[in-house]
């Protein structure tokens, strides 16, 4: 319900201002959607006012238990260590298999190509996910 | 994230933010030390699953809220036991004395509190998504994945309970008016 006897650009810009209002104009606000609106915007985002001790960061700091070391000794597996072994099989696999048996042919290397491939991409893939554990 | 020192600099970078919220949600000053203490132990507890920094805000706003909300229900609960309700009674005594403003300032004080007492009134989930987005300035976006909730049910619920705020705040102004 709009109060036409109370001009509400201005009241809004008083509000937006920070200027006290009048009774009057309060008792607008609220009977005034459109002022309402603004004043409730205004009054949300007022942040409210908070003292901080001094000292709190370093009080919740020395609050805290200290780190087990068992922690840091599971943090095994390492991105380099994944990507080495994998390395390592994928030259196992082209060198030292070069003519095998069954598929002594570029289709059989093909094949150990894509199996090799495969093996190093889900090391690329899931070793980074096991190191942020 | 390592190092109590580091730790220090991530406590002072949002200890503003962690006290503000929990004051407003909770719409309350009392204990906020030891709530803002608890969100940061969690924290601590939960930092070694973090690299990014982006990630590890979101958790801080996750944890901040699920510590409102626990506070929020201890008290229900102890309001449920004791009738004694210091929010609404006495407080305009305690107002310091503002010579020929202080009607004018009452005035707006009443607003104030009663938009802090008609946020107490509202869900959880819609007293949060205002504070993030009103006071703390969160997008959409951000709320929607502290929150874990599709972003168009972060929008209804900030539409809502904006509307439920309105029509609380001139509702109690209809009761004041009458009761006067």
């Amino acid at each position: 319900m709009r109060d036409d006897s109370m001009n509400c650009e201005a009241l809004e810009r008083a509000l937006h201002e920070g200027r006290k209002l009048t009774k009057e104009q309060l008792a607008h606000v609220e009977n005034c959607d459109e002022c309402m609106d603004v004043w409730l915007t205004l009054a949300l985002e007022a942040k409210p006012e908070v003292a901080v001790p001094a000292d709190f960061a370093v009080r919740v700091v020395a609050s805290v238990p200290p780190r087990r070391e068992k922690r840091a000794a599971l943090r095994v597996p390492r991105h380099w260590g994944l990507i080495t072994a994998m390395t390592v099989v994928t030259v196992v696999l082209v060198v030292g298999f070069p003519s095998p048996k069954p598929a002594n042919s570029w289709v059989g290397l093909g094949f150990v190509m894509v199996v090799a491939s495969e093996i190093a991409g889900l090391a690329l893939w899931l070793g980074p996910k096991w190191m942020g554990r | 994230m390592h190092g109590d020192t580091q730790f220090e600099e991530v406590i002072r970078e949002h200890q503003d933010f962690v006290f503000r919220t929990l004051v407003r949600l909770t719409g309350s000053r009392e204990h906020v030390e030891d709530l803002a203490q608890e969100v940061f132990l969690r924290l601590y507890r939960g930092l070694e699953n973090f690299r990014g920094e982006a990630k590890m805000t979101t958790y801080l706003y996750r944890i901040t809220l699920n510590v409102a909300q626990d506070e929020w229900k201890r008290r229900k609960k102890e309001q449920a036991y004791t009738s004694f309700d210091d929010r609404d009674e006495g407080w305009e005594e305690r107002l310091p004395n503002a010579g020929g403003d202080a009607e004018r300032i009452l005035s707006g004080k009443q607003m104030m509190a009663g938009l802090e007492r008609a946020l107490g009134e509202l869900s959880e989930v819609e007293r949060q998504v205002i504070v993030m987005f009103h006071q703390e300035e969160l997008t959409y976006e951000k709320i929607a994945e502290v929150l874990s909730l599709p972003l168009n049910t972060v929008r209804t619920h900030l539409h809502r309970g904006r509307k439920r705020l309105k029509e609380r705040l001139q509702e109690g102004r209809s009761t004041c008016a009458t009761t006067a």
